[in-house]
């Protein structure tokens, strides 16, 4: 007898065994969909779907379709009484009576036994084993083909995906590769060695900061330490790489000298997917030359009476980065005088010497006093004997010593034929020699801007004022050459000061106080229409004394006197030229009244400028005395039998110059457009590119502080190698290239211009067609 | 809303609507009988339907009649408007609600007067409520304007070339505005890209300043000008955009009798601009070199004459010394003549021949134009726009009295400049601006070229750039109207901003001109924009090689405000403010045909219910 229950029990198996295969296969299809999904969005440059994501998705189907089956209506469907109606269905030698197979013959009728006996026969003659022959619809067998063809789809998928540039198999992707590979790779331990060199006494440095800022000389050691075997090469910009070395079973090493500002980067040779490499900065500080000051004796010249006995105590200040080995005096002393002199050289040392405090900041530098006194008797001086003498300091680098020789000092010791006292400078007819000239004043007020931190405070203001003073005297001096009245001992003319309401060399370090008012008043009297800032009371009082000075002297300062170009020559006018040096004369000694010689020098220079110009202007031209042929007329000209003069006919084409000037022009022409079209690289901006790179580096050794230049640099290496204007984590790095080349443009060349043409030249043509409209 | 009146009138003759009345009266009765009579026992229903028969007929009735109402016609309607938009406000100037333009529009519609305070509203506003209302209820509208807001510190009027030449000047002309009480000494800063201080100009309140800087390169820059208080506190910070491009290829063709400094110093700047120069130099009887610099395509085996003629029409500049022209033969000289009438810039160099008025034939259509002063000294100092030299050159002791665009000292002409059909000519006094470039500075002999192409080259027929102004659009969006000049195609302009791609199309301007083009661009935020100009579609879009800078709303903020001022005072010039437009307002019958076949169907199914209940 079959057993209804258990029939039905097998065939819910049955059903749930085919359902999980077609679960698994589902399971294992959406995988497949997965893998092909992220191969298509590797090509399209997007990142891939990561195997967390494609298993649960995956899973979540198959328990999603599993309790699906669960609560279907097929499942719902497996009861006992539409299995009967299956196995009526599908055997027809049950004769509609299936049902009676799995009853007891005790509980049937004889007809129904009789019937069931009958059934029985035909199912044996048959061989239908019915608890045997009950299978779900879906073949299992046919659903492991399927998966097993489903799982090799996968595994192909997999491979592909992995070959594909950047892609990695999500399936077998773990924690530890999901980095992209560089060479400071975890599990590397870094170091950077930095020796300097001996003669500089500074001690060596270990640091983990790959940008790296050191003396000049310094050996420098970059040291890697790593379980794994590292491949690693050390590439120093516009050198060949260079390999690392094994020191041991895990440490590697590279070094390389110092003598240069540079960029480099470290890249890994195992790894092939590092494509940027990152660049680094060696910033290398300079050792630079002794400075040489010689504080006393102060002039260049120094003159000495016969009556004196002349001992000079000469002061010398010399410092340097990291040591000094000599410091000598070179001497020549000067006998006689005309054919006659005679020179003794010699080479003296100083007496004694004193180390200054320095800087916190620059704790190696060297700063000393040396004091060497002169006596002239000693030195077997006479009264007409000049002593010139140049100091010279030798810093202690080590392979090549850099020597500096200070300016020529002269010491003179005066012969009573000598009359009054000389000064140096350009000495002009017109100019008593008392007086300093412009060019003098120029070279104290810079002499002045450079001892500035030497200098206290008073000393400071004293030695401005009396620039301002010896610049006074040489204005008023220049006034009175031309012309200007002194009876009154006031200056009458002019000049107001130039026009400049605030100049641009003045970039707020003026200082406003009080005695700048007293002297603002002061001036003010003496310029009336000068210097606007200078609060309006003072013009209101000094537009009342111009007004009076003009009335007392009734001067009258013609047109012919403030004409630029002179009326008869057509040449610049002189004095007109000595008038605007006079106008700077008074800003500058503004200036330095109010101790501020860095805004005054250029007004010092304008006006030398000026007073050159007007000298030059001053100058008659006669014409040369000679031959003078008569002019050529037309009907004379081309006269000759010129048979064999060719026709040339020449095409030339002349490149457009690639200075340096041009090809930064180029490279902020192009940057100014990054934002308005594509961010790659083409092969001209490639060009560019190189070309700047190129530019800097040959920059590189010239400048004194190269930290700017060597980021700027890095930041088009970067450009160059990522072939994109935008890099991913710099986000001011075009701003940043565009500010620092802005500042090394000169005014440019101006360039044809033609303009497009305008409707309005059009207007009669549009006049006419308007008005024969309808 | 105050109703002020109703009126009602029929639409049909009296004696018809006397008729219409009567019949409907009759009508009514008799429904009221029968209705009576049905109803009589249930007199709530009765009530009902009698009333819904009379409603039914005061509404037929009403289709006879025009009704019409009438609001108070001294109602104003008040706003307000400033920075953030434009709002409703009561007669105190109390502040509401905020509107639109439309929302505006239809409100007026229901009101006579319109008061305006504070800013009042932009050019393009009021052309926008001028659509919406209709010209004749836009003119016939009643304004007042009271309140004007106080003006804000800043530049009521800025002026610049937002398009140069590299080498060319950027002069800024602004002009201070602000409250009028303030009598204070302003310090206005003039920044480069990279803020560093260029020059410093003190002002007060009312003045004009102006600064003038050459960019040093190429690009988009955008400059600054600021202004501080006399504490150095900033006031006020705006951008000043520029856009330097690198200029034009010129194609000039030299034609002298011999070889000078002066055309060698020439095509020498010419050529390192890379451009095209053909220089034909005499040096013999009836020999000629030719030289041939920067050729786009090679010249070859072309004889003499037809390198000429093809010379000329080629060339956009011309540049010839008087010697060579006095002794051209006629044909030449009408050949450059009609060069000269289709476009193209003649520059003439003058010797003592042509001072002493003996000229070539050349000149004479222009002759009564020339006015030349032999009374001067052969040496000046040239100026020309701001320029100035510092050292004189030689020159002829000639000078023109008038048409002149290079200067001496004392203001008379060195170089002149006469109209010439569709050309330019110009005639200099000196041969000797090469001295410059020998002197050491070449900025100032490519100065001097750049300005005298600029006036007298031929004009290129290429897309031509004219700023128009921006105005308000509504709180957050500024409009700018920008024509086009040379287009030759209805165009499709875009303007690539670095997020987007905006298109709009350049449509003919209503104007006069008809190779112009205009275009309305709506921005909100500010940056460079490119400009596109293509036919139809993105793909053959060509870059006009212009960039142009588009502020956002909180920029110009001063100037902004005088231009909504200014136009709100022309805009109470030209209404007419008779305030005599009928203002009724006729009841539509939509609505009555509605409400009858309502009242109808109600009726209806009343007597059918009933009736089949009945049954």
């Amino acid at each position: 007898m079959h057993n209804l229950d258990a029939l039905l029990k097998i065939v819910k198996k049955r059903w749930w065994l085919s359902r999980l295969i077609v679960s698994t296969n589902l399971f294992l299809a959406t995988i497949c969909v997965g893998f092909f999904a992220s191969i298509l969005l590797n090509i399209a440059g997007s990142s891939p779907l990561s195997n967390t994501q494609i298993l649960a998705v995956s899973f979540a189907i198959f328990i999603g379709f599993v309790i699906y089956q669960k609560f279907s209506s097929a499942y719902a469907r497996l009861s006992k009484s539409n299995l009967l109606v299956h196995i009526d269905r599908a055997y027809a030698e049950t004769e509609e009576s299936a049902h009676l197979l799995f009853k007891d013959v005790s509980q049937l009728s004889s007809l129904q036994t009789l019937q069931q006996k009958r059934i029985k026969r035909a199912l044996h003659e048959h061989k239908i084993d019915i608890q045997h022959a009950i299978y779900p619809l879906y073949q299992t067998k046919k659903g492991l083909w399927l998966s097993i063809c489903f799982m090799t789809i996968s595994f192909l998928l997999h491979a592909l995906l992995s070959n594909i540039e950047g892609g990695s198999s999500p399936l077998y992707q773990t924690e530890s590769n999901v980095e992209t590979p560089s060479s400071s790779k975890p599990n590397v331990d870094w170091q950077i060695v930095i020796t300097p060199p001996n003669y500089t006494q500074l001690p060596k440095q270990e640091i983990n900061d790959f940008n790296i800022e050191a003396a000049q000389g310094s050996t420098i050691q970059w040291i890697a330490q790593s379980e794994q075997h590292l491949d690693l090469s050390l590439n120093i910009s516009q050198q060949a790489s260079q390999p690392f070395k094994q020191l041991s079973p895990d440490t590697y090493q590279a070094s390389w000298k110092l003598n240069a500002p540079v960029l480099y980067s470290i890249n890994n040779l195992q790894d092939n997917s590092q494509n940027i490499p990152i660049f680094y900065t060696i910033n290398m500080l300079r050792d630079n030359p002794p400075s040489i000051q010689i504080t006393t004796p102060l002039a260049t010249v120094s003159e000495f009476k016969r009556s004196e006995t002349p001992v000079v105590d000469a002061q010398v200040i010399v410092e340097d980065d990291y040591g000094l080995t000599d410091v000598l005096i070179n001497a020549s002393i000067a006998k006689g005088s005309g054919e006659s002199v005679k020179f003794r050289d010699e080479v003296f040392k100083f007496d004694s010497y004193e180390d200054i405090p320095v800087d916190a900041n620059s704790a190696n530098s060297v700063k000393r006093i040396y004091q060497k006194r002169w006596d002239f008797l000693s030195l077997n001086m006479e009264p007409g004997d000049e002593l010139y003498f140049t100091v010279s300091a030798t810093d202690n680098r080590a392979d090549s010593p850099q020597n500096m020789v200070s300016q020529t000092k002269i010491l003179k010791w005066l012969d009573d034929d000598d009359v009054g006292i000389s000064s140096d400078g350009i000495l002009m007819d017109f100019i008593p020699e008392y007086f300093k000239s412009q060019r003098q004043i120029i070279i104290e007020t810079i002499e002045l801007i450079d001892r500035k931190s030497v200098l206290s405070q008073d000393e400071f203001d004293e030695t401005s004022r009396d620039l301002a003073i010896a610049q006074s005297d040489l204005k008023l001096r220049y006034g009175q050459y031309l012309g200007d009245e002194f009876e009154t001992g006031v200056m009458q003319t002019m000049e107001a000061g130039p026009n400049h309401a605030l100049d641009e060399h003045n970039d707020g370090e003026h200082e406003h106080d009080h005695d700048h008012e007293e002297e603002t008043q002061r001036i003010s009297t003496l310029t009336p229409e000068h210097s606007h800032e200078h609060s309006s009371s003072n013009e209101s009082s000094s537009l009342s004394g111009y007004d009076e000075m003009i009335d007392m002297f009734g001067h009258n300062h013609g047109s012919a006197d403030t004409e630029y170009v002179g009326p008869k020559t057509g040449q610049l006018n002189p004095r007109a030229l000595m008038k605007l040096s006079i106008q700077n004369m008074w800003q500058a000694e503004l200036y330095l009244h109010l101790s501020d010689p860095i805004n005054a020098l250029p007004y010092e220079q304008e006006a030398l400028d000026y007073l050159n110009r007007a000298r030059k202007a001053d100058r008659v031209y006669v014409k040369r005395l000679g031959f003078k042929p008569p002019p050529v007329t037309e009907d004379r000209r081309y006269q000759g039998e010129l048979n064999d003069i060719l026709e040339p006919k020449r095409q030339q084409s002349f490149e457009i110059n690639n200075t340096e000037q041009y090809i930064v022009r180029q490279l902020l022409n192009t940057l100014a457009q990054v934002p308005l079209r594509s961010p790659l690289l083409n092969q001209d901006d490639t060009l560019l590119i190189t070309q700047s790179i190129e530019l800097l580096n040959s920059k590189l050794n010239n400048l004194s502080d190269t930290a700017d230049t060597l980021s700027i640099l890095a930041m088009l290496e970067r450009i160059r190698i990522e072939k994109q204007w935008t890099i991913n984590d710099c986000e001011n790095c075009i701003k940043n290239i565009k500010a620092y080349f802005w500042q090394t443009l000169k005014k440019p060349i101006a360039k044809p211009q033609l303009i497009p043409k305008r409707a309005e030249t059009d207007i009669v043509e549009n006049f006419k067609r308007v008005m024969q409209q309808p | 809303m105050n109703f002020q009146s109703i009126e009602v009138q029929p639409n049909i003759d009296q004696p018809m609507f006397m008729v219409v009345c009567s019949l409907l009266g009759i009508g009514i009765l008799i429904n009221l009988y029968y209705t009576f009579k049905r109803l009589k026992a249930k007199k709530l229903r009765l009530a009902l339907v009698a009333g819904l028969n009379l409603v039914a007929f005061t509404v037929f009735l009403s289709l006879f009649l025009n009704i019409s109402y009438q609001y108070n016609t001294h109602k104003a309607l008040t706003i307000y408007t400033n920075t953030s938009g434009i709002f409703l406000a009561d007669e105190n100037i109390q502040i509401e609600n905020k509107i639109s333009i439309a929302e505006l529009s239809n409100k007026l519609k229901h009101y006579q007067k319109l008061i305006l305070n504070g800013n009042g509203l932009s050019e393009h506003q009021w052309n926008q409520l001028n659509a919406l209302l209709g010209d004749s209820a836009f003119n016939n509208l009643n304004i007042e304007y009271t309140n004007i807001a106080p003006i804000q510190i800043g530049f009521k009027k800025a002026s610049w070339p937002r398009s140069i030449i590299i080498g060319d000047s950027l002069d800024v002309q602004l002009t201070l505005a602000g409250p009028e009480n303030i009598d204070e000494i302003f310090n206005v800063h003039f920044f480069d890209p990279y803020d560093e201080l260029l020059d410093v100009q003190r002002a007060k309140l009312g003045d004009s300043i102006s600064f003038t800087t050459v960019p040093v390169s190429q690009g988009n820059w955008l400059y600054k000008v600021a202004i501080y208080n006399q504490q150095e506190n900033l006031l006020v910070s705006e951008n000043i955009s520029v856009y330097v491009s690198s200029g034009a290829k010129a194609k000039v063709l030299i034609v002298q009798s011999a070889p000078s400094f002066e055309t060698r110093h020439l095509h020498n700047w010419l050529a390192n601009q890379g451009s095209q120069i053909r220089i034909h130099s005499q040096i013999s009887k009836d020999k000629f070199k030719q030289q041939i610099i920067n050729p786009e395509q090679a010249l070859e085996n072309q004889s003499q004459d037809s390198l000429w003629q093809e010379s000329l029409n080629w060339a956009e500049i011309l540049v010839v010394d008087n010697r060579f022209l006095s002794q051209l033969a006629d044909n030449d000289t009408s050949a450059i003549q009609a060069a000269i009438a289709e476009g193209l810039g003649l520059y003439l160099i003058a010797d003592n021949k042509l001072v002493q008025n003996n000229w070539s034939s050349l000149l004479a259509p222009i002759e009564n134009q020339i006015n030349i002063s032999t009374d001067a000294l052969n040496k000046a100092l040239f100026s020309w726009d701001k320029l100035k030299t510092q050292e004189p050159i030689d020159v002829l002791s000639a000078r023109f009295e008038s048409n002149s665009i290079i200067k001496d000292e004392n203001g008379q002409g060195i170089v002149g400049m006469f109209e010439y059909g569709k050309g330019k000519l110009a005639i200099a006094m000196s041969q000797y601006s090469h001295s410059w470039r020998l002197a050491g500075n070449p900025q100032l002999h490519s100065q001097y070229w750049q300005h005298i192409l600029k006036l007298i080259g031929k004009p290129r027929i290429i897309p031509l750039i004219k700023w128009e102004h921006t105005s308000l659009l509504d709180a957050t969006k500024l409009i700018k109207q920008i024509c086009f000049d040379n287009l030759q195609t209805e165009g499709l302009v875009s303007y690539r901003s670095p997020t987007t791609l905006e298109k709009f199309p350049a449509r003919s301007a209503d104007t006069f001109f008809e190779d112009r083009q205009c275009s309305l661009i709506e921005h909100e935020k500010a940056g460079w924009y490119e400009i596109k100009v293509s036919a139809n579609n993105d793909s053959d879009a060509k870059s006009s090689g212009v960039r142009l800078y588009l502020d956002d709303k909180t920029s110009w903020k001063t100037l902004n405000q005088y231009k909504q001022i200014t136009a709100t005072q022309q805009r109470l010039i030209t209404t007419t403010n008779n305030g005599q437009v009928s203002d009724k307002t006729y009841l539509s019958h939509l609505p009555i045909y509605l409400m009858l076949v309502f009242l109808f169907i109600g009726l209806w199914a009343e007597q059918r219910w009933f009736a089949n209940q009945a049954t």
